[in-house]
């Protein structure tokens, strides 16, 4: 295997071609993930048709080069001005962008980049050294274990639900039931919909999150006629001490890092669960895990260190069920598979046997795209910085013409625009009432799943509830998810006892 | 100074009016999905009353509390875990912020009318014309600034996107329903 790796990487080194594809896939990337709105995924489905005609190495290393920029690029926007630029950089703003109010939209970044370099050599390595292990385990995930793990993430839920716990709660509800709205494919039935032909397909992801943080951010960042940095910005002596002092904050939160980016990989290896819910796992267990969760939040380093270890570490394991059973582990992964298939090869073992350049490609790829663009970013760092300093009216208008066309970008529909402005007013009202929205987001991306997969479970089950406790990885999820919501309360009780 | 001071006051009352008004409107929300769940068959509604039900006494809990009760929702101010009382208990109504300012209240209007009329100007001129003429008013008029500074960036702000996602990406967009642009609703 080390041999295979050997010789991909001095095949990559000698090839400019190669080389080229990497750099310039990395750098678009990068753009995708700064762009409000626009993924890796869009950048993938944009590449996809201009790639029949080369060399399918050559794409691999290209699509890989963006899949391992693009979440470098969306931790920036998320930072600086509180827009997650993909949904696994949901949880980077929960403490990126308190720093930068802060003024340390600097540091952050120098965090950020750096646990996204390292999660994302960490994915490679926690995959080689868990693939015999999880492997095992993956194969025998089915519906009742995607609804526990779900369920698990949804506790995420309870961690954001900051401030009034009824007023989170209800917000985690609420964000459940708009997820319903639309075409169910597993009960075949379209609901609340109103008769509109445009919320068949639900609520879409992008102008939720773009509408309830970015316009309401804007509303904000107007109301207060000041800089998002209030206090100015912190700017370091040199070029590179935000990547110092990222590297300090790694080292000192070695076992927080080592934990997010092991639960990040093993997230990734699971079809179908996606960066968002591995982020929230990550900074969920690091708030557990924390002796100040209080402090989450307010700006607090680890709070950017476990979701951005998580999000980038996810990459290399969402590969392998791509590519060994052609079970897209993201969204990015089905441009991967649509690639693969494209050129003529079926993913599955015989890929594996047969064509293992094919496959050592994108692992490689990923790992020189995070590590590329992690310099780049981090180069950049005290530059990008000053965009917290911008005043209001450069910074309302810009960011608003970049949602706009983004979200439109997306569905080509106008009512999305309709929508996002809607909800940039809703979250605005949200925030001035003492709502939480992130519990509000949390429960909308989770909810359809949690659904599906619970639905699907009482289906193999003829409805019976007792498969989750039948089978052994869903029971264990179960009481893991107990754990994570007694712990806190128990180490609470015991700290306070004299 | 009078009638400046009474609109001020105006203003402030609306603004706290709307808070109720919110969760008013969450929890009309709420009731629908969980009174529109009965026309559903058993599996299609399942969930929705599952999470609908509990979310609807919550918020009902808390418009109470709102308007009749503030003192029940000020004992639910505290982390479901546990680790922190918020600062909302020393702020009256709940909310997590102090109350807009007369400036901030103008401002609020502001940009909500601006970006009202962004959205019109897309939907019946199209985004060319509606981002190019919208960030100049916005950094002229609210911003203050010099006309050239105003055309150079919302040229710049057009032309980038004129580049990346038209030229670059070979997005059609929309051309404003004054062009020939349909919305399908």
């Amino acid at each position: 295997m080390i041999e295979t790796f050997a010789s991909a990487i001095g095949h990559l080194m000698g090839n400019a071609s190669y080389l080229g594809a990497l750099i310039g896939g990395c750098l678009l990337g990068l753009f995708f993930g700064l762009l409000p709105g626009l993924g890796g995924t869009i950048c993938l489905a944009l590449l996809l048709p201009f790639t029949w005609n080369l060399d399918p190495i050559m794409v691999m290393y290209m699509f890989s080069g963006v899949m391992g920029s693009v979440m470098v690029g969306g931790s920036v926007t998320s930072i600086l001005v509180n827009i997650p630029g993909t949904g696994g950089n949901l949880a980077t703003i929960f403490d990126g962008y308190p720093m930068s109010r802060k003024g340390e939209a600097g540091r952050a970044i120098g965090i950020a980049g750096v646990a996204s370099c390292l999660g994302g050599l960490f994915g490679i390595f926690w995959l080689l050294l868990l693939l015999p292990v999880v492997i095992k385990i993956i194969m025998s995930f089915a519906a009742p274990e995607f609804c526990t793990m779900i369920l698990v993430g949804l506790i995420a839920i309870v961690v954001a639900a900051r401030g009034n716990v009824l007023k989170g709660l209800s917000m985690g509800g609420v964000g459940m039931l708009l997820a319903f709205i639309g075409f169910s494919d597993t009960t075949g039935t379209t609901r609340y919909t109103g008769g509109l032909l445009y919320l068949w397909d639900g609520i879409g992801l992008i102008p939720f999150i773009l509408g309830l943080f970015a316009i309401s951010e804007v509303i904000m960042i107007v109301r207060r006629r000041e800089a998002i940095a209030e206090l100015g910005q912190d700017l370091p002596q040199h070029r590179w001490a935000n990547t110092v002092d990222g590297f300090k904050t790694v080292l000192k939160h070695k076992v927080c890092f080592l934990r997010s980016s092991a639960m990040g990989t093993v997230v990734g290896i699971i079809p179908g669960i996606g960066g968002a819910v591995a982020t929230l796992l990550a900074y969920t267990a690091e708030m557990q895990a924390s002796k100040h969760p209080e402090l989450f939040g307010t700006g607090l380093p680890e709070g950017v260190l476990a979701p951005e270890s998580a999000n980038n570490a996810k990459d290399g394991g969402a590969l392998l069920p791509t590519v060994a059973f052609g079970l897209p582990g993201s969204a990015e992964m089905v441009m991967v598979l649509a690639a693969f298939i494209m050129h003529g090869f079926a993913p599955g073992p015989t890929l594996l046997k047969e064509n293992i350049d094919l496959v050592v490609a994108p692992i490689i790829g990923i790992t020189f795209s995070n590590l590329l663009s992690a310099f780049i970013v981090l180069a950049a760092s005290m530059e990008l910085a000053k965009v917290s300093t911008l005043q209001p009216y450069y910074v309302a208008p810009i960011v608003t013409v970049l949602c706009f066309v983004g979200v439109f970008a997306v569905r080509q529909e106008v009512l999305d625009i309709v929508l996002v402005v809607l909800l940039g007013f809703f979250g605005y009202g949200l925030r001035r009432a003492g709502f939480p929205i992130m519990p509000l987001v949390i429960g909308f991306i989770l909810g359809g799943l949690f659904e599906h997969s619970l639905l699907q479970s009482l289906m193999i089950s003829y409805g019976s509830y007792s498969i989750f406790l039948t089978r052994p990885i869903a029971l264990g999820l179960i009481i893991l998810s107990i754990i994570l919501l007694v712990l806190p309360w128990v180490r609470g009780r015991a700290s306070r006892r004299p | 100074m009078g009638e400046r001071k009474g609109l001020e006051e105006a203003m402030k009352k609306v603004i706290r009016r709307s808070f109720p008004v919110l969760s008013l409107l969450i929890l009309a929300f709420a009731m629908g999905i969980v009174l529109g769940a009965f026309q559903y068959d058993e599996r299609s509604r399942m969930l929705p009353l599952i999470i609908g039900i509990p979310t609807l006494m919550m918020l009902l809990v808390l418009v109470l509390g709102e308007t009749v009760f503030p003192r029940v929702v000020s004992r639910f101010d505290i982390d479901l875990l546990g680790v922190r009382r918020t600062e909302t208990r020393q702020q009256p109504q709940g909310t997590s912020e102090t109350r807009p300012t007369w400036t901030e209240s103008q401002a609020l209007v502001i940009i909500a009318g601006w970006l009202i009329t962004f959205l019109i100007l897309i939907v019946l001129l199209g985004y060319d014309i509606a981002i190019a003429s919208s960030v100049l008013g916005f950094i002229r008029l609210y911003g203050k600034q010099s006309w050239l500074r105003s055309v150079l960036v919302a040229i710049g702000v057009w032309a980038f996107i004129f580049l990346v996602f038209r030229l670059f990406m070979d997005l059609h967009m929309f051309p404003g329903l004054l062009f020939g642009g349909k919305i399908i609703t």
